[in-house]
C-alpha cells in the first residue's frame, strides 16, 4: 500500500491552558500515576479492588497538583470541568440500569434454565465444553457482566461438566471463553457502554455493528471447542452424587424474553433507560408470575426490629425485621445491582476528570502528534496501532473496564483523525478489552471464575483441591478471545467491516 | 435504521483510500491544518478545505464540505467549507 507523508509539517496545536512543570508531558502525571497503581495492585499483587484503584485515582490527582504552573484554582476547576461532563453522566446512567437488570435476571433463575437446557441436550463430556461455551455466552450477553458469568458458571456449570467427563482445563476456558462474548456483544455491559459513550456512538448501533465480527470469532471458537474437547480427556471422579438436573430450571429460560426485550428496543434505537427499563419490567413481571423469586428477592427492607413503626408494617412483602445476628439495611436484587457499580462510577469520574487535565495540559496532544507523526501514518498502521494499543493497555491494568476508560480518549482522536466513524473506533476498543481480561492469568475476569472454583473445594464434596485448575495454564485455550483479537487484526489489516464518518454516522450518544 | 440493516451495514473490505466526485457533500472530522487550509484525512485520501480563516479551530471538529475535485491517482482533492456540525466533535 502507498506510504502516505507523515504529518509533521501539521502546525502546532494551541497552547495549553494549564502549564505545568516538566512541560506538556507533566499533564499525564495523574493518569501515570493511577496506571502505575493500577499495574501494581492488579498486575503485581493480585488485588482485583475496583474501590482501591479509586484511591489511586485520587492520589493521582493530588500529584498533579504540585506540578502546575500559576494558580492551583484552574487545575481544581478543571478536576470539576472533567467531572461533569455528558460521557461521565451517560455511563453512570447505563450503569446503573443494566446493573439493576442483571441482578433480576440472577434473582430469576436465568443460570438454572441455561444448566437445565445444558442438561436435557444430553451431550456427553466431550462436546460439553462447547455447549458451555454457547450457553457462557448467553448468560454473558443477558447480563453483561462476564466478571458475573464467570463466577456464576464456574459455581454451577464447571462441577457438572467435571462429572460428564470434560477436560477441566477446556472447560474453565470455555466458561471465560462465553463471558468474552457477553462482555463484547451485551448492550448492558459496562465495557459495551463505555465503548459507544466515548466514541459518540448509540449503543444500539454498537451492538448491532459489532455482530459482524463478534459470530465470526465465535464461529471459529465453537468448532475449536468442538475439535479440543474430541482430543483432551477427562479426569476421574470419586464420591460424586451430584447431577446437572438437581440445579436446572427450565422455567428460568423465560429470562431470553427478557434479554431479547432489551436487546432488540436497543437496537430499534431506544434510549437506555426506556431499554432497559422495559427490560427490567419484563423481567420482574416474569420472576413473580412464574414463581421464580419472590418480591422481596428484588427489593426489601431489612428494618431494626425495636421499631414499632416497622413491626406494624412487616405484613408488607417487601418489609421485614432483621434478625439478631443480621445488619439493617435495603436488599434485593435492585439494590445490589445498582450499589454494586459504585465503585466503578466514582473510578470513572475521576479518571475522566484525569483525562481532562491531560487533554488542557498538552500532554495528550503530545502524545497524539507522535503516535501521528511516527506511527499512525496510514489509516491501516492507525487502525493496527488502535488494536494493539488496546491489547497492551488491557494486558496490563487487568480491569478491563478501567483499563478501557483510560485508552479511550486516544482511540476516539486517533480514529478520528483518519475519520473511522464511531460504530468502528468503539468496536476495536471493545474487542480486546473484553477478551484480555479473561486470557492471562493475571486477569481480573479469569481471577473471578478462579477464586469461584477455589471456593468449590468447600461446597462441593467431592470436588478436590487436585481438581482446581491452575490459572497458568488456561490461556490458550481461551478460543474466543483469541480469535476476536485475531479478526480485530485482520480486520484493520484488511478493511473488513471497516466505515467511515461520510459512509455511516454513528447516532447520538444520549439514545442507546 | 432497521434493524437487519444494521447489522449487516458495514460487512465487506472498504478501501484505504476513498474516492470522490466534485459536487459530493462529505461529513468529517478536521484532521489537521496543512498549508494554511483545513485538512480531512478521509483514510489515506485527503481534502484540503480552504477559504476558512483559522482553520487550527476546527481541528477535530465535524464539518460538512463540498468535494470541488479529486484526484484518483494521488486520492487528494479540494473542497470548500459548508457548515460546522456543532456539537459533534471528538
Amino acid at each position: 500500500m502507498e506510504e502516505t507523508e507523515s504529518l509533521d509539517a501539521i502546525e502546532e496545536s494551541e497552547p495549553p491552558d494549564l502549564e505545568f512543570y516538566g512541560g506538556r508531558a507533566a499533564s499525564a502525571i495523574p493518569l501515570a500515576v493511577f496506571v502505575v497503581w493500577a499495574i501494581f495492585q492488579s498486575g503485581v499483587l493480585g488485588v482485583g479492588d475496583t474501590q482501591g484503584l479509586v484511591v489511586g485515582m485520587l492520589v493521582g490527582l493530588i500529584a498533579g497538583l504540585f506540578l502546575v504552573k500559576g494558580s492551583w484554582k484552574d487545575y481544581a476547576d478543571t478536576i470539576f470541568d472533567g467531572m461533569t461532563q455528558r460521557v461521565a453522566a451517560t455511563a453512570v446512567v447505563a450503569w446503573l440500569w443494566a446493573g439493576m437488570f442483571a441482578n433480576v435476571l440472577q434473582a430469576g433463575q436465568f443460570v438454572n434454565g441455561l444448566v437445565w437446557a445444558a442438561d436435557v441436550t444430553g451431550v456427553a463430556g466431550d462436546l460439553f465444553p462447547a455447549l458451555t461455551f454457547v450457553l457462557a455466552a448467553l448468560l454473558a450477553t443477558g447480563i453483561g457482566t462476564g466478571y458475573g458469568t464467570a463466577i456464576t458458571f464456574t459455581t454451577v456449570v464447571f462441577p457438572a461438566g467435571i462429572l460428564l467427563g470434560a477436560n477441566p482445563t477446556l472447560l474453565f476456558a470455555a466458561i471465560l471463553s462465553g463471558a468474552v462474548f457477553g462482555d463484547n456483544l451485551a448492550p448492558v455491559s459496562d465495557t459495551t457502554i463505555v465503548s459507544a459513550v466515548t466514541q459518540d456512538a448509540d449503543i444500539g448501533g454498537v451492538v448491532s455493528s459489532r455482530l459482524k465480527y463478534a459470530l465470526v470469532a465465535a464461529v471459529f471458537a465453537f468448532v475449536a471447542y468442538v475439535i479440543a474437547g474430541l482430543s483432551m480427556s477427562g479426569i476421574e471422579v470419586t464420591g460424586a452424587g451430584t447431577s446437572l438436573a438437581e440445579q436446572a430450571n427450565a422455567v428460568g429460560l423465560v429470562h431470553l424474553v427478557s434479554m431479547g426485550v432489551v436487546i432488540v428496543t436497543a437496537i430499534q434505537g431506544r434510549h437506555i433507560v426506556e431499554a432497559v427499563s422495559w427490560g427490567l419490567l419484563t423481567a420482574i413481571a416474569a420472576n413473580l408470575l412464574l414463581g421464580l423469586s419472590s418480591l422481596a428477592d428484588i427489593l426489601v427492607f431489612v428494618a431494626p426490629a425495636e421499631t414499632s413503626l416497622a413491626s406494624e408494617l412487616t405484613w408488607l412483602p417487601i418489609v421485614r425485621l432483621a434478625g439478631s445476628d443480621e445488619s439493617v439495611a435495603v436488599g434485593g436484587a435492585l439494590y445490589n445491582g445498582a450499589v454494586g457499580f459504585f465503585p466503578l462510577i466514582v473510578l470513572t469520574l475521576l479518571i475522566v476528570a484525569a483525562a481532562e487535565i491531560m487533554i488542557r495540559g498538552g500532554g495528550f496532544e503530545a502524545i497524539l502528534d507522535f503516535l501521528i507523526g511516527s506511527v499512525a501514518t496510514t489509516v491501516r498502521r492507525t487502525e493496527l496501532t488502535m488494536v494493539l494499543g488496546t491489547a497492551l493497555v488491557n494486558g496490563t491494568i487487568t480491569i478491563n473496564t478501567a483499563a478501557e476508560i483510560a485508552i479511550a480518549p486516544y482511540i476516539a482522536r486517533l480514529g478520528g483523525r483518519f475519520n473511522l466513524n464511531g460504530y468502528r473506533r468503539a468496536n476495536i476498543l471493545d474487542a480486546n478489552t473484553s477478551a484480555l481480561g479473561y486470557i492471562f492469568p493475571w486477569g481480573g475476569g479469569l481471577l473471578a471464575g478462579y477464586g469461584a472454583m477455589t471456593s468449590l473445594t468447600e461446597s462441593v464434596p467431592w470436588f478436590t483441591e487436585s481438581m482446581v485448575v491452575n490459572p497458568v495454564t488456561v490461556w490458550p485455550y481461551v478460543f474466543h478471545g483469541w480469535f476476536l483479537v485475531a479478526v480485530f487484526v485482520f480486520a484493520a489489516w484488511t478493511g473488513y467491516g471497516r466505515e467511515y464518518v461520510h459512509d455511516r454516522q454513528s447516532a447520538e450518544v444520549e439514545r442507546v | 435504521m432497521s434493524f437487519l440493516s444494521a447489522v449487516f451495514a458495514g460487512i465487506g473490505f472498504r478501501t484505504a483510500t476513498p474516492s470522490f466526485a466534485p459536487g459530493d457533500e462529505v461529513t468529517a472530522f478536521v484532521s489537521g491544518v496543512q498549508n494554511g487550509e483545513a485538512l480531512l484525512r478521509i483514510g489515506d485520501s485527503r481534502l484540503s478545505v480552504s477559504g476558512i480563516d483559522d482553520p487550527s479551530t476546527l481541528v477535530d471538529e465535524r464539518v460538512l464540505v463540498r468535494v470541488e475535485s479529486f484526484d484518483e491517482t494521488t486520492h487528494t482533492g479540494g473542497a470548500v467549507l459548508v457548515e460546522v456540525v456543532d456539537g459533534r466533535g471528538l
